[in-house]
C-alpha cells in the first residue's frame, strides 16, 4: 500500500513541478470560463427578451440547470477530449522515454500494483485540474438559485467520464514509447467514442442498440438532467476496468520481449 | 553472489547473447569489459529482472530472476545505461520515493535517504530539480538511487561514462569504497577503469565470455589490455 501511495505523490508532485500542467490548467479554466460566460450570457439575454414581450409561461420553462448547468458540464466533457491525453500521453510512455521504466519495473513491486499507483496518480492529477472549473459552478449558485440534485449528479458524472477516459488513456500510454503517438491515439480513441452513435439514427434493431451502447455522450447526458442509471454507472466503471487490464497486460508482457 | 548459466537472448534476427556463463563471489567488485554491441546491457538488464532470458539461468543473491524476480528486486540495486532519474523532482524528493517503492518502511526512510546523499556528495544538491543538475550530479544520483535500500548487489551499466576525469575518480572511490559489504558488477568499455575499479574483470564479445581475468593479484592495465584485445580478436577471425 505504502508503495502504491509513493506513486500516487510522485504524479501529484509532478503536477506541481511541471510547466505543462500549469499550462493545460490555464488553458482549460480559460476555455471553461468562455463556455461558462457565453451560456450566462445568452441565457440572460433569452430571459430579458421573454420577459419583455410578456410571456411568463415560457420564463417558467426556462430554468439555470438546463440552460447554463447542463450545457457547461457537457462542454467540459468536450473538453476532457483535449485534457485527458494531454495528461496520459506521461502515463507509461514517458516513463520509456525517460528510462524512468527502467527504475519502476526493477522495483519489488507488481505490474498490478504499479499499475493502480501510476492510474490513481494520474486520475488525482486530472481530477485537481478539473475541480478549478468547480469555481463557475459555485458562482451559479451563489448568484442564482438552480437545483442542486442535478449539479450533483453532474459533477458525479464528470467523474464517472473522466476516470474511464484517464483509464483508456493510460491504455494507449501503455502500448508506445512515443508520448505523441500516446497522446494522438487517446484522442482518437477517445472521439471514437464520442461519434459511434451518429449512425444510429440511420439503422435499427440490435446495431442501432449497440451504437447507442457504445457511445459516451449518450451514457452522460442523463447525469446533466439528474438521473444516476446503472447502465451509465456500468458503462463508465466497464471502461476503467477495461483500460486497466489492458495496461496492466501490455506493462506486464514488456519483459518478456 | 551472481551465477549466470547459459545465458542467451535473441532481439529478432540478432542474436545479444550466445550463452553468457558467469559467477561472481560476494564482495567482489568485477568489471564487465566489452566493445559496444557485446551484450554488456543485454546480460545487466537480465540480471535486473528487466528482461527475461531466451534460455539460460542467472541468480542473484541466491534467487532466480525469472521463478523469484521480487526476491531478487528486493535485494538488488541497478543503475541503468540511462539514469532513470525524475527531472521535475529535487534530488530528495526522487531518492525517497525510490526508497518508498523499493520497500523502504516509512520510519527508515529519511535515514536511508540522508545516507545514500552523504554516500554520494550529494548534499550541496539534494534540494535542487534533477533536471537543473549537471551530468555528473544526475549520474551520482543514479548510484544513490541505487545505493538507497542498501541492496546487497549492486549492477551498474557504465557508472562512469560522459563523465570528466575528477568526476570519473570520484565515482571510482565510492565504487571501490563499497567493497567486502556488497558485490559489484559494473559495466564499461574502458579498460584502465576497469583495472582501477575492480578485482575481477570479464571481458564480453558477441554474447559470449571471452576472458575472465582475477586484478586482485595486481594484474597490470597492460595485461588486461593484452587480454582484452585477445579475446576479441580471436572472435574476429575464427
Amino acid at each position: 500500500m505504502s508503495r502504491i501511495s509513493a506513486l500516487i505523490a510522485r504524479e501529484l508532485r509532478s503536477l506541481v513541478y511541471s510547466p505543462i500542467a500549469w499550462i493545460v490548467w490555464t488553458l482549460f479554466l480559460f476555455v471553461a470560463g468562455w463556455f461558462f460566460f457565453s451560456s450566462v450570457y445568452q441565457f440572460s439575454a433569452i430571459v430579458a427578451t421573454y420577459a419583455g414581450m410578456g410571456q411568463e409561461g415560457v420564463l417558467d420553462r426556462l430554468n439555470l440547470n438546463d440552460f447554463v448547468i447542463a450545457g457547461l458540464f457537457q462542454n467540459l466533457l468536450v473538453l476532457f477530449l483535449f485534457l485527458v491525453p494531454a495528461l496520459t500521453m506521461r502515463g507509461f510512455a514517458d516513463e520509456r522515454r525517460q528510462g524512468t521504466d527502467e527504475l519502476l519495473l526493477t522495483a519489488p513491486i507488481t505490474p498490478g500494483q504499479l499499475v493502480a499507483g501510476k492510474y490513481l496518480g494520474l486520475l488525482g492529477v486530472a481530477l485537481v485540474l478539473v475541480a478549478g472549473a468547480g469555481f463557475y459552478v459555485l458562482l451559479i449558485t451563489r448568484y442564482g438559485d438552480p437545483e442542486t440534485g442535478p449539479i450533483l449528479t453532474g459533477l458525479l458524472g464528470l467523474t464517472l467520464a473522466l476516470a474511464a477516459l484517464v483509464a483508456l488513456g493510460f491504455a494507449v500510454s501503455s502500448t508506445t514509447r512515443s508520448p505523441v503517438v500516446a497522446a494522438v491515439g487517446a484522442f482518437v480513441t477517445f472521439l471514437l467514442l464520442f461519434v459511434v452513435d451518429w449512425p444510429a439514427e440511420s439503422t435499427s434493431g440490435w446495431l442501432q442498440t449497440a451504437l447507442h451502447a457504445l457511445s459516451l455522450p449518450s451514457h452522460f447526458d442523463g447525469f446533466t438532467r439528474g438521473t444516476v442509471s446503472s447502465v451509465d454507472v456500468v458503462y463508465f466503471l466497464s471502461l476503467v476496468a477495461l483500460g486497466l487490464f489492458a495496461a496492466r497486460t501490455t506493462i506486464a508482457s514488456q519483459r518478456w520481449r | 553472489m551472481i551465477a549466470v548459466r547459459g545465458l542467451e537472448k535473441r532481439y529478432g534476427d540478432s542474436t545479444a547473447l550466445a550463452g553468457v556463463g558467469f559467477t561472481v563471489e560476494k564482495g567482489t567488485i568485477a568489471g564487465f569489459l566489452g566493445p559496444n554491441g557485446a551484450g554488456k546491457t543485454t546480460t545487466l538488464r537480465i540480471l535486473s529482472t528487466y528482461l527475461t532470458p531466451d534460455a539460460g539461468t542467472a541468480e542473484v543473491a541466491g534467487y532466480d530472476v525469472l521463478r523469484q524476480p521480487m526476491e531478487v528486486r528486493r535485494r538488488l540495486g541497478y543503475l541503468p545505461e540511462h539514469p532513470p532519474l525524475d527531472l521535475d523532482h529535487t534530488v530528495r524528493e526522487y531518492l525517497g520515493f525510490c526508497a518508498a517503492v523499493r520497500g523502504v518502511p516509512r520510519a527508515r526512510r529519511r535515514r536511508a535517504v540522508d545516507a545514500a546523499i552523504e554516500r554520494c556528495g550529494l548534499a550541496a544538491v539534494s534540494g535542487r530539480l534533477i533536471g537543473n543538475l549537471s551530468k555528473g550530479f544526475r549520474q551520482r544520483t543514479g548510484l544513490a538511487q541505487a545505493l538507497v535500500h542498501e541492496p546487497e548487489v549492486l549492477v551498474l551499466d557504465e557508472p562512469t561514462v560522459g563523465l570528466d576525469p575528477q568526476q570519473i575518480r570520484e565515482i571510482r572511490n565510492l565504487i571501490r569504497s563499497l567493497a567486502g559489504e556488497r558485490t559489484v558488477l559494473l559495466s564499461s568499455h574502458l579498460l584502465p577503469e576497469v583495472a582501477m575499479t575492480c578485482t575481477r574483470a570479464l571481458v564480453i564479445h558477441r554474447g559470449r565470455i571471452a576472458a575472465d581475468l582475477d586484478l586482485a593479484a595486481g594484474a597490470a592495465a597492460g595485461t588486461l589490455e593484452d587480454t582484452f584485445l585477445r579475446a576479441t580478436a580471436l572472435e574476429v577471425e575464427s
